[in-house]
């Protein structure tokens, strides 16, 4: 049975002893918290990016479905191409409607040039249409989002986002026109601010409606669209995925043996593909810290073996006063988990500290995430490392002749 | 109390084993002032560390209090030093990093016994001792027989059967040793059991009883 107010003595008087070599305390604080230091740091921006990933797809919700052209680099070096045209799209449209709802298809303006007097930018230029804006949740904040008339009637309006006004040094935008590749188009609504997203600016774009941005592309030409859609019931999600697949192979007349030239995603897949990669980057950054601390502790063990010489009197008196091997080995187990602990606790909180300066450089719409759990773990784990440690050393200690150990 | 019969104790060495003690006897009984007289490498320590339970012989039997000593285990022999013997060190051995109090208190502590409890016997053994204005103070604020002092402090703490002494006025001045001696002698006559081992013979003669070791072997010194 634990005598609880004896082990709070023993616990004392271990605290009482690490005042004496400070330089090693330090030391060993300072090997432990360095590496908890890197691996929080870490893992609170791995976590921070993956649950801003959350936060960007969560609003297309688990039942949006994006299909998108796709060849291996292998077949791309052959020179290669593949394309979804408008009319694949079309018939997509036609074929699902009772299915989906909100398609839209989505067309990039390649090296595009915005010009207003003597400013420019370079923004992305996307053709789209109005469920664009439900669902890529790219709401307005001034004016209006471009709408089924504009499309139909392929009308030269876009609504812009802050950084491309921010370019062009435009204070009023409503109203005002801008030249995109020589072409006059009518600003009529302002985008609410996003931020960006893997270093990636979401404000830098320009939405043209999907009609118009074809025709200036060249109707001709069979442009690359992607496709967005909204399945009605989950549940179906297979049932339009084999759809599209049947559809899009058939048009592109791929044989049997033949792989698809095109992608089809949900949101949730898209989530999974990027937080794999967040998963791997963590475990990769664990194991490189692990091992450094690993590394430390062989390290740390060496330093405890050292402060045996150190201490052979006080070990001798213990033994002569009559204390066990228990007793013994308790001194270099406390001292060495309470000196890994705390590293690990000093190393949690340099990690959080330096996380949150750290945050002050990224866009405000990333709220850092600290991993709470992980840091217990790591806790835990810098205690248990401590007894690891201190095993060796404390079974050195317990082997010594009490007569020799009060003779040095 | 004690009793030594025909022990003997060998060394390795490049040369072969070395006899420290050869078929050494000694009875010491309770209340017992005995001191253990020699020239260095005549076996004194080796004697000290068997009858503190510190070091195994090769032959020969160590019976304290009708217990046979030498059948003990090593966490037996904790016990047994534990429960039974106080030591005084020549250098005190006092940890440095804590106050002469928590020095004292340390047997006290490894019987597990509660802070209050150790606070009071401590208090009230260095009151005995003279030093209990200093017991807040650390060993290297002390003077070398202040340092002894609390060292006796410690070793009677306790309340041990035997108290063993080894050189314990090595490190300190004629007077101050004088005054450590006569506690000895004040601490036997309350009934106290010592050895103290020495190769001073001055110190040797303060003692009630006084042996000679010679050659392994013990010989009752008299004057």
């Amino acid at each position: 049975m634990i005598n609880y107010n004896y082990s709070v003595d023993v616990f004392k008087h271990v605290l009482e002893g690490l005042k004496i070599n400070g330089l090693k305390s330090g030391l060993v604080i300072l090997s432990v918290a360095i590496g908890v230091t890197t691996l929080i740091l870490g893992l609170t921006f791995s976590t921070t990016l993956s649950k801003s990933l959350v936060w960007q797809f969560e609003n297309l919700g688990s039942n949006t479905v994006t299909v998108s052209s796709f060849l291996p680099l292998s077949e791309q070096l052959k020179g290669n191409k593949a394309v979804i045209n408008h009319d694949e799209f079309e018939i997509i449209k036609r074929e699902l409607s009772d299915i989906t709802s909100n398609i839209t298809p989505l067309i990039k303006v390649p090296q595009a040039h915005v010009q207003i007097a003597d400013k420019s930018a370079n923004p992305s230029i996307v053709g789209s249409t109005y469920s664009y804006m439900q669902m890529r949740n790219r709401f307005v904040e001034e004016g209006r989002f471009i709408n089924d008339a504009d499309n139909q009637l392929r009308r030269r309006s876009v609504v812009v986002g802050a950084t491309v006004l921010e370019q062009l040094e435009v204070k009023k935008a409503i109203g005002r026109y801008i030249k995109i590749n020589h072409e006059w188009f009518v600003i009529v609504g302002v985008l609410a601010s996003k931020g960006s997203f893997f270093g990636v600016d979401l404000d830098d774009i320009v939405i043209m409606p999907y009609e118009t941005a074809h025709s200036l592309l060249g109707n001709g030409v069979d442009q690359d669209i992607l496709i967005q859609m909204t399945v009605n019931d989950v549940s179906k999600l297979e049932h339009l995925r084999q759809s599209v697949t049947n559809i899009l192979r058939t048009t592109h007349q791929l044989s049997v043996n033949q792989d698809n030239d095109f992608k089809i995603e949900t949101t949730d897949e898209l989530l999974g593909t990027f937080n794999s990669v967040l998963k791997i980057v963590a475990a990769t950054l664990i194991s490189v810290v692990g091992l450094s601390l690993v590394v430390a502790s062989v390290g740390m063990v060496n330093i405890f073996l050292l402060s045996i010489n150190e201490r052979i009197n006080e070990i001798g008196l213990f033994m002569a006063l009559g204390a066990g091997r228990k007793f013994i080995s308790s001194l270099f187990i406390i001292e060495s988990s309470v000196l890994t602990t705390v590293g690990g606790l000093l190393g949690l909180f340099l990690g959080y500290l330096l996380a949150i300066l750290l945050s002050w450089l990224l866009p405000a719409k990333y709220v850092i995430e600290f991993p709470f759990i992980t840091g217990l773990y790591t806790t835990l784990f810098c205690f248990v490392l401590g007894v690891i440690v201190s095993i060796l050393p404390a079974a050195k200690a317990c082997t010594l002749s009490p007569s020799r150990a009060l003779a040095k | 109390m004690i009793e030594l019969k025909d022990v003997c104790k060998k060394y390795a060495s490049e040369q072969g084993d070395v006899s420290v003690l050869n078929d050494l006897s000694l009875k010491i009984k309770e209340s017992d002032y005995v001191s253990l007289l020699g020239r260095s490498g005549e076996g004194k320590s080796t004697l000290l560390n068997i009858l503190g339970g510190f070091d195994q012989f090769d032959q020969g039997d160590y019976i304290f209090d009708e217990l046979d000593i030498s059948k003990f285990e090593d966490n037996e022999l904790s016990q047994f030093r534990m429960q039974n013997i106080g030591f005084v060190f020549q250098s005190f051995h006092l940890i440095k990093h804590l106050t002469i109090r928590k020095n004292v208190e340390l047997p006290l502590l490894l019987q597990k016994l509660p802070a209050q409890e150790r606070k009071e016997r401590s208090q009230c053994i260095l009151e005995r001792l003279g030093i209990a204005d200093k017991a807040d103070y650390y060993p290297n604020q002390l003077s070398g027989g202040q340092c002894q002092r609390a060292a006796i402090a410690r070793a009677l703490i306790s309340k041990p059967r035997l108290i063993l002494a080894d050189e314990p006025t090595g490190a300190l001045d004629r007077e101050t040793a004088d005054s450590i001696l006569q506690l000895f002698c004040d601490l036997n006559a309350d009934g106290h059991t010592i050895v103290i081992v020495t190769h001073d013979p001055v110190v040797a003669k303060s003692a009630a009883r006084q042996w000679e070791l010679k050659q392994g072997q013990l010989r009752e010194h008299h004057d």
